[in-house]
């Protein structure tokens, strides 16, 4: 796998990275939480110097309700600095819950938009685009199960989000894809509803049909609902500065390196004809 | 503070599909413990009806178990009429207490070497595999932690069966054919950087030594 994004760094604009692959998080309060993995750091560190990075983390569950774990970010900003990410992305959602003895989640799960967790994200949020020094994007969460009684729609809570905090979007759209699905609403009204000028970076992604669900698998090519919401999206996005291809680490024997290139070169296609920016990537999970 | 009783009680339903048919046959109690809001407490009672908290339980479990797949997948493919028990019994014990799932992989080396100790597991070369899978994964980790990035790790490791014959197939997650002929055979597994080699160094009288392919971290 890594000889592989090696191998295909000239194809590629940028590269977006999970940084908590390059260490060992021994939790929180340990002296030396974070131990770095010499082998990947070096990865990182070669990739970093030959195309510009961008950092996607899975650590930080911003959404926790409990936990607020600046150690963790400040790992996230130094690595940030280090590899000079032009970005930094999260998810809106929480796998962490307790303090002391924490206990995850496994899976990254939604919040409900109400006012009270809008609150919430807009203290934190406004924390880190302080010290950061690049900017910071939160990514539209996959569910598969709805909240009743929510007091915002998803578009009006990433839209306030954003404008009380300066914050920016990571618009994935197979996970809006695979919610629309799931969840039988309209995408399109969704992207209209959406402050498409936020978005910054897009991920699109295959998934795969279980118990009658669509998820959110990172497995296979994109699909053709989703090159369609591409389609739509990237001339409406006024500051997108990217479009990055997820792939899971399983996915890479049933596409193939053929197969991978296959979709950043189609990505790459409906960008150069809808939109000015020229810049398409990889990552692995 | 309600809100964290809300996820925490949400956490704890994702990571105990039990816990959930529980609330969904219409036991409170599995939420009175929480101190929830009337609000939080219909949400989820709801959510536990919804197909999609099935899902959502099957995915976390998947995921938590990801790494025992990557690392162990031909002791997987061995144990496979009793996997699921295993993991059932794994996943009730063992709770997800960190993102990275450092601990999982750990927890089911100690399960599989406790139930093989015990004799609870009788299975055809399941011994030299997880032997096998076990020596990859130390050099593995041993490697993470190298800052030489050149460096090289050798390891032995004995079998009692042809590991051509066992490995080829496993790594197609095939089982291996039974009643395989028992010798004396010693693989040499190195390391270079994320690149594994596996070397048969002694194999069945009049057969040459093989090179097994190739595999990458």
């Amino acid at each position: 796998m890594h000889s592989f994004i090696q191998g295909v760094l000239s194809y590629l604009d940028y590269v977006a990275v999970i940084p908590d692959r390059a260490w060992i998080d021994r939790g929180t309060g340990v002296s030396e939480r974070f131990r770095v993995l010499p082998l990947s750091a070096a990865v990182l560190n070669e990739i970093s110097q030959r195309l510009p990075v961008v950092l996607h983390g899975i650590g930080l569950s911003i959404c926790s309700a409990e936990i607020f774990d600046q150690e963790y970010a400040h790992n996230l900003i130094a690595w940030a600095n280090r590899l000079h990410s032009s970005w930094i992305s999260e998810h809106l959602s929480f796998t962490r819950v307790g303090t002391g003895h924490e206990l995850n989640a496994a899976i990254a799960l939604p919040v409900p938009y109400d006012r009270e967790v809008l609150e919430l994200l807009v203290q934190r949020v406004r924390w880190l685009t302080e010290i950061l020094e690049c900017d910071f994007l939160l990514e539209n969460n996959v569910y598969y199960f709805r909240y009743p009684e929510q007091e915002l729609s998803e578009e009006e809570f990433l839209n306030q989000l954003c404008n009380r905090t300066g914050c920016n979007i990571l618009l994935d759209l197979h996970n809006l894809y695979t919610n629309s699905l799931n969840h039988n609403f309209d995408c399109r009204e969704y992207l209209k509803q959406l402050d498409l000028s936020r978005v910054l970076e897009i991920h699109i992604a295959g998934g795969t049909p279980m118990m009658g669900f669509h998820t959110d698998s990172h497995t296979g090519p994109v699909l053709d609902g989703v090159w369609q919401l591409l389609e739509y999206t990237v001339p409406r996005a006024t500051r997108l500065r990217g479009v990055t291809f997820e792939f899971h680490e399983s996915s890479f024997r049933l596409l193939g390196e053929e197969g991978i290139l296959e979709q950043v070169h189609c990505a790459r296609n409906i960008v150069n004809k809808l939109s000015t920016i020229r810049n398409c990537a990889l990552s692995c999970l | 503070m309600s809100l964290s009783a809300f996820q925490r009680a949400l956490v704890e339903l994702t990571l105990s599909p039990r816990l959930a048919r529980r609330l969904y046959g219409g036991d409170l109690g599995v939420i009175d413990t929480y101190n929830l809001s009337e609000r939080e407490r219909r949400r989820l009672s709801d959510i536990v009806r919804q197909a999609g908290m099935s899902v959502n339980c099957t995915i976390a479990r998947g995921n938590g178990f990801e790494a025992i797949g990557d690392l162990f997948p031909m002791t997987c493919v061995l144990l496979e009429p009793i996997l699921r028990d295993l993991l059932d019994d794994l996943w009730e014990d063992v709770r997800p207490s960190n993102y990275q799932f450092t601990g999982e992989a750990d927890a089911f080396v100690t399960r599989v070497q406790q139930k093989m100790a015990q004799g609870e597991l009788s299975i055809e070369y399941l011994d030299e595999i997880f032997a096998y899978e076990l020596t990859c994964l130390n050099m593995a980790q041993e490697m993470r932690n190298q800052t030489n990035t050149a460096c090289e790790i050798e390891r032995f490791v004995e079998f009692r069966h042809s590991p051509q014959s066992l490995l080829l197939e496993l790594s197609k997650l095939n089982s291996p054919p039974s009643g395989l002929p028992q010798g004396s055979y010693c693989a040499r597994l190195i390391l270079r950087g994320m690149k594994f080699e596996v070397q048969m160094l002694s194999a069945q009288p009049g057969s040459s030594p093989c090179l097994l392919p190739v595999a990458e971290l």
